[in-house]
């Protein structure tokens, strides 16, 4: 009974495995294909797309500008998403659930709104800096996951271990790093790694930012397809998938991807 | 090791419900002291102030005759054993021992050599590299108690800390924690809600009720004298018969409903008389303290039997070894012998 359940799920799971990764499997190929559109079946194969990559500047600049943005923003969610949950979880703060809700707010809003919003008040209004102001919108779209996932083990760590390290002659102040941070350190790393791919990703709030001053990646591309539509787009997919997947190789060798999902 | 002085401890949460009053107390130097009484009664509450864990809302704090109540919890240098036993998931047993030493800035040298001792006395090193989620919930006990007592603290603070052990286990390291305690020196606050264990290891016992004290003794004295009807009940008396003023004849002296009881200790002031129910004998040859009743229920213990009498001064519970049991119905002769009847005033 057991192992025919057990099949069954299995052969679902191969199902929508297969349904994820068909497109990819796709994309990839196309990649290669020397025809110049992007368009099965591949008649030849050619690694030029990949090569067209590098004379595309804009690529070259708005990996840059992404990678940038996407570590600037995700490093600042965490800093001050930590000390905010530890703050919520720990002390018995008056509207602790409506800070919660506050900080969990901007998941609410239509990304493109948070854009628009950005683009009127900071850019135009307040004439700040694009840049700045593209890392204050990358920091509202990271700061949800870290307040989330740091919650969710901050709630499960035992409170007394902390208690416990004060008694032994540590001050509470030290205890947040020498007991607190290594205890939530795989959820630190796992809200990092959200924090980092839906910046680097992400199109709505780039978008408005997008200008001759500052490229990100994602508008880039999204630009480079309205022109040309050969598999350029599809050899620089590839190339981005392959890095994502090699910052997840990275991690699971650092810590482990058990460690993450638990 | 020191002594601890509590006064005149109050606490309330939320300003409202007093969840302590008036506990003052004293822990002399190398004494066991356990705080014995049901959930809920502010056990822990106790423990976490004198740890500095959590604030008072009145009341002082002495270590030694000096003042600590305003001392932060990390300046305080207690031990203290969690009922959760809190270690640090992180850190290997070595390491959590070695935690306190550390926060002390001990040398390296001086680290090892106090890790090292008490993982010995302790039994626990061959586990110095396991970490805690390895161990069993005796050997996280032991770790847990090895780290409390690493720094030499001024006093152990234990909350519950065999409630999570199985029953052989809890004996076994309740055994072992009074050794240490002796061999040591130690000034132990122990808290349980087990009277068994509590009276077992304890030089005295401080029976809490909530928020108040209801007696603080030895233990051999709490058991031969409760003071109040609450600590009776609580440690097995489970007979109980009202007095008032006008049932006295002298201070030794009651009568109740035409039955005359005589008492060894001085009645004054008495509310309630009681007795443990192996303390009443059934068809003794005797007159003292005699009334007669019918059983009306019966329960088999094992080592003796348990009945219901019904009497003219209510039912009493009787608790009799023997080979037979007697039957239901019957009509028996209950002996209160004086030396076992304790008169109580609240
Ligand atoms: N942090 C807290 N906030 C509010 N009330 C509490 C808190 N901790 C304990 N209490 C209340 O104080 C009383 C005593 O609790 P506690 O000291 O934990 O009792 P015990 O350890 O004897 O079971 C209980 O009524 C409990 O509900
Ligand atoms: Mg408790």
């Amino acid at each position: 009974m057991l192992n025919r359940k057990n099949k069954t799920l299995t052969i679902i799971s191969l199902i929508i495995l297969a349904l994820i990764m068909l497109p990819l499997v796709l994309v990839v190929i196309t990649s290669f294909n020397n025809q110049s559109s992007i368009s099965l079946p591949i008649t030849g194969f050619t690694l030029s797309w990949y090569s067209n990559i590098f004379q595309q500047p804009d690529f070259i600049t708005g990996f840059e500008s992404s990678l940038l943005v996407a570590l600037i923003a995700s490093f600042l969610a965490l800093i001050i998403g930590i000390p905010a949950v530890y703050a919520l979880t720990r002390y018995n703060l008056q509207h602790a659930a409506w800070f919660q809700s506050f900080f969990l707010s901007s998941t609410l809003i239509p990304e493109i709104v948070i854009g628009f919003a950005l683009y009127q008040t900071a850019v135009i209004t307040f004439k700040m800096p694009v840049f700045i102001s593209l890392i204050i919108g990358h920091f509202l779209l990271c700061l949800p996951y870290v307040i989330r996932l740091i919650t969710a083990s901050m709630l499960m760590m035992d409170s007394h271990i902390e208690e416990a390290s004060w008694v032994c002659g540590c001050s509470p102040k030290k205890a947040f790093f020498l007991i607190v941070l290594p205890n939530i350190k795989s959820s630190i790393i796992a809200a990092f790694m959200m924090c980092f791919i839906n910046s680097f990703n992400n199109i709505p709030i780039s978008l408005f930012m997008n200008g001759p001053s500052l490229t990100m990646l994602p508008p880039a591309i999204l630009n480079y397809l309205q022109n040309n539509y050969d598999p350029t787009v599809s050899a620089i997919s590839v190339v981005l998938m392959v890095f994502t997947a090699l910052m997840m190789f990275l991690v699971e060798k650092v810590i482990g991807i058990s460690n993450i999902t638990k | 090791m020191a002594n601890l002085e509590v006064k005149n401890l109050a606490k309330s949460y939320d300003g409202k419900t007093k969840v302590l009053q008036d506990i003052s107390f004293t822990i002399e130097n190398g004494e066991l002291v356990s705080i014995l009484g049901p959930s809920g009664c502010g056990k822990t509450t106790t423990l976490r102030i004198i740890a500095g864990l959590i604030q008072e809302t009145a009341g002082q704090i002495l270590v030694n005759g000096k003042d600590i109540t305003k001392t932060p919890v990390y300046k305080r240098n207690f031990g203290m054993v969690f009922q959760s036993y809190a270690l640090f998931p992180h850190l290997s047993v070595f390491d959590n021992v070695a935690f306190g030493l550390k926060m002390h800035k001990l040398s390296k040298q001086e680290i090892n050599e106090k890790v090292s001792g008490i993982l010995e006395m302790t039994g626990l090193s061959d586990l110095a590299s396991q970490f805690p989620a390895q161990l069993s919930g005796g050997q996280q006990q032991r770790v847990s108690l090895a780290r409390a007592l690493v720094t030499n603290p001024e006093m152990l603070l234990m909350d519950e800390p065999l409630s999570n052990l199985d029953a052989k286990l809890r004996l076994k390291m309740r055994e072992e924690i009074r050794k240490l305690q002796q061999e040591m020196k130690m000034t132990v606050l122990f808290v349980t809600h087990d009277q068994q264990e509590c009276f077992a290891i304890s030089d005295k016992v401080l029976i809490m009720n909530q928020g108040r004290i209801e007696q603080f003794d030895r233990p051999e004295n709490i058991f031969h004298h409760p003071r109040t009807e609450y600590v009776a009940r609580f440690i097995g008396y489970d007979n109980f018969i009202p007095v008032n003023a006008d049932n006295r004849q002298d201070s030794y002296h009651i009568a109740v409903k035409g039955t005359r009881l005589t008492t060894e200790e001085n009645n004054e002031n008495a509310k309630v008389l009681t007795i443990r129910p192996e303390n009443i004998q059934l068809n003794a040859d005797s007159t003292e303290n005699t009334l007669t009743g019918t059983i009306t229920g019966r329960e088999y213990l094992g080592q003796s039997f348990k009945y219901t009498i019904h009497s003219e001064l209510g039912d009493f519970q009787v608790e009799e070894a023997r080979q037979k049991m007697r039957s239901s119905g019957d009509e028996v002769k209950l002996t209160l012998r004086a030396k076992h009847l304790h008169p109580l005033s609240e």
